[in-house]
């Protein structure tokens, strides 16, 4: 493998570290690790998704003057700043470990980065900034609102559910979105089966802290491959999961595909065969199954059709499948199937 | 015997990740060990030099068995506590890392240990362990599903490549290794994301 420098360069360019350094100096690496610090601690309490004010966080470089010297109130801890914060808000970060907050309060991050570090965040965007110049920060999940934000989980099940219900339901992950035909997802691209599984694949990557290697497309034997694969590092265990859709895909004139409650019971067959597959080619692991659902049926969806009423788009909504046999009450390395309902933008 | 470079910085990753994430897990401490030892060779020390070895397992993680025998043996004398969910340092723990950190041997250590526990605030622990998978002495014990030995065979000299081309890119003049840490990782990430795109390319049509 040769070095992309050109892709290193790109690395370099969207990095937000260097950025704050190469403007204020190698002083200004402590109040980055204050800040990122601060963040984590920070995000654990308060969702940021909800947050339509701006928000800004700054360390004063020391020797600098205080950008903001009127008004303020002082917190001894994280838990304090998040039950103290009120609309716009800026927040330093002083050297005693303690807070300066100003709640309704709307501060000029260019101005304050003459004399400080200050990241900023406003409606789903987030900038460094330093003496004067702003970075973006490259989103790392498409459709979360901050990379510091990013829940972390320990078991698979748990982060399975958390893809459900903050990805899937609204299809808020950038990729999964460009598996649609049509904005209002009524229909499914031909083959969204690669899309589905990269979106799945990124998320579970980034927040799964199992100490686990997560990948796509791994051959269980000859002619099984199974969608995703997890390897817990140091342990002998691994998770095969995978993937099947519902609903209908379609291309420019015609449906290309309809999968209904029967594809996912056969989801299930071929999982559980995976598994048998699996044991024989991974015979010392200790291997635990998970089926997904990504459900998007409609009721009397039509190729004509561009938009759907709440009763037709939400008739499954609810809609459990009924697996026979049911492989994770029959066999115990198989987990329960977990359904992803796909909400269709209904016409109001 | 427990490795004294091993248990040193068993302890201060540990402290580190517990005070910054507020998670490890054992994983994490053989990561960022090995993260912390490849910055020390990014600064041109030699890889002996680092006081004990690491393996890359057929999952693609790097391994040391002197970390593992100091994990082992700093919980069983109580310096850490390990449940289910992770490792974490106790207070005893703590005043053994306080005292270990003002030997001069440890102070040069820290210089590369801080900015590898930092790079997991910059970016989400889980981007780490993979982008480290794509490390070039790692990366072949992946695609040959065997373990073998790390920092050492033909595929070394493709480690000091990328090194010396991150030198030109983040420029000499940066002193933190912040810098070349989160650089690097990014671009072994997207190499991670463009190696999983390409898999997926080639996948079977079968399992449609």
């Amino acid at each position: 493998m040769t070095v992309d420098e050109q892709a290193m360069a790109a690395v370099f360019e969207d990095a937000f570290v260097p950025f704050v350094l190469q403007h204020h100096g190698a002083a200004a690496g402590s109040a980055v690790r204050s800040i990122l610090g601060f963040l984590k601690s920070f995000y654990q309490h308060f969702a940021p998704d909800g947050h339509n004010e701006s928000l800004m966080v700054f360390r004063v470089l020391e020797g600098r003057p205080a950008p903001i010297t009127s008004g303020g109130f002082e917190c001894t801890s994280v838990a304090e700043v998040v039950n103290k914060v009120v609309g716009p808000c800026a927040i330093q970060l002083l050297p005693s470990g303690a807070f300066m907050l100003w709640a309704n309060c709307i501060a000029d991050p260019i101005e304050l980065s003459l004399s400080a570090v200050v990241y900023s965040f406003h409606q789903g965007t987030e900038h460094f900034h330093a003496n004067k110049e702003s970075k973006v920060i490259v989103k790392l999940i498409p459709g979360r609102s901050s990379n510091f934000a990013l829940p972390t989980f320990s078991s698979l099940r748990d982060a399975l559910a958390a893809y459900r219900d903050n990805m899937v339901r609204t299809s808020s992950c950038e990729i999964l979105n460009t598996a649609w035909y049509e904005p209002t997802r009524l229909f499914f691209k031909a083959g969204p089966e690669e899309t589905i599984r990269r979106s799945l694949t990124r998320f579970l990557k980034i927040t799964f802290t199992g100490g686990a290697e997560v990948r796509p497309e791994q051959i269980v034997d000859e002619s099984h491959p199974v969608d995703i694969k997890v390897t817990w590092f140091m342990t002998n265990r691994l998770a095969l999961i995978e993937i099947k859709w519902l609903g209908k895909s379609r291309d420019v004139s015609k449906v290309k595909a309809i999968y209904s409650e029967s594809r996912a019971r056969a989801g299930a067959k071929q999982l559980a065969d995976y598994m048998d597959a699996n044991k024989i080619q991974a015979p010392v692991h200790e291997t635990r199954g998970y089926l997904v659902i990504v459900d998007a049926r409609r009721a009397k969806l039509t190729v004509g059709r561009t938009e759907i009423s709440r009763k037709d788009g939400l008739k499954y909504a609810t809609s459990e499948i009924a697996y026979k046999p049911k492989y994770h009450e029959a066999r115990n390395d198989f987990d329960p199937p977990i359904r992803m309902f796909v909400d269709p933008i209904c016409k109001p | 015997m427990v490795n004294p470079y091993a248990a040193f910085d068993t302890l201060y990753i540990a402290s580190e990740l517990t005070g910054k994430l507020h998670c490890a897990s054992v994983a994490d401490l053989h990561v960022f060990a090995y993260l912390a030892c490849l910055l020390s060779l990014y600064r041109g020390q030699p890889v002996a030099d680092w006081g004990y070895g690491f393996a890359g397992t057929r999952d693609g993680s790097p391994f040391s068995p002197e970390l593992e025998s100091a994990v082992r043996a700093l919980s069983a004398i109580g310096y850490l506590h390990l449940t289910d969910d992770g490792v974490d340092i106790t207070a005893t723990g703590r005043e053994e890392l306080l005292a270990l950190q003002q030997l001069s041997q440890n102070r040069d250590r820290v210089s590369y240990l801080e900015p590898a526990c930092s790079s997991g605030l910059a970016m989400p622990v889980g981007v780490i362990h993979h982008a480290l998978a794509q490390e070039p002495t790692l990366r072949p014990a992946t695609r040959l599903a065997a373990a073998r030995p790390l920092l050492d065979g033909p595929y070394l000299p493709r480690l000091y490549e990328q090194f010396a081309a991150l030198g030109r890119t983040v420029g000499v003049e940066h002193q933190d290794l912040l810098i070349p840490a989160t650089v690097w990782l990014g671009y072994l990430w997207r190499a991670s994301e463009m190696q999983d795109q390409i898999a997926a390319g080639s996948g079977d049509p079968s399992n449609q």
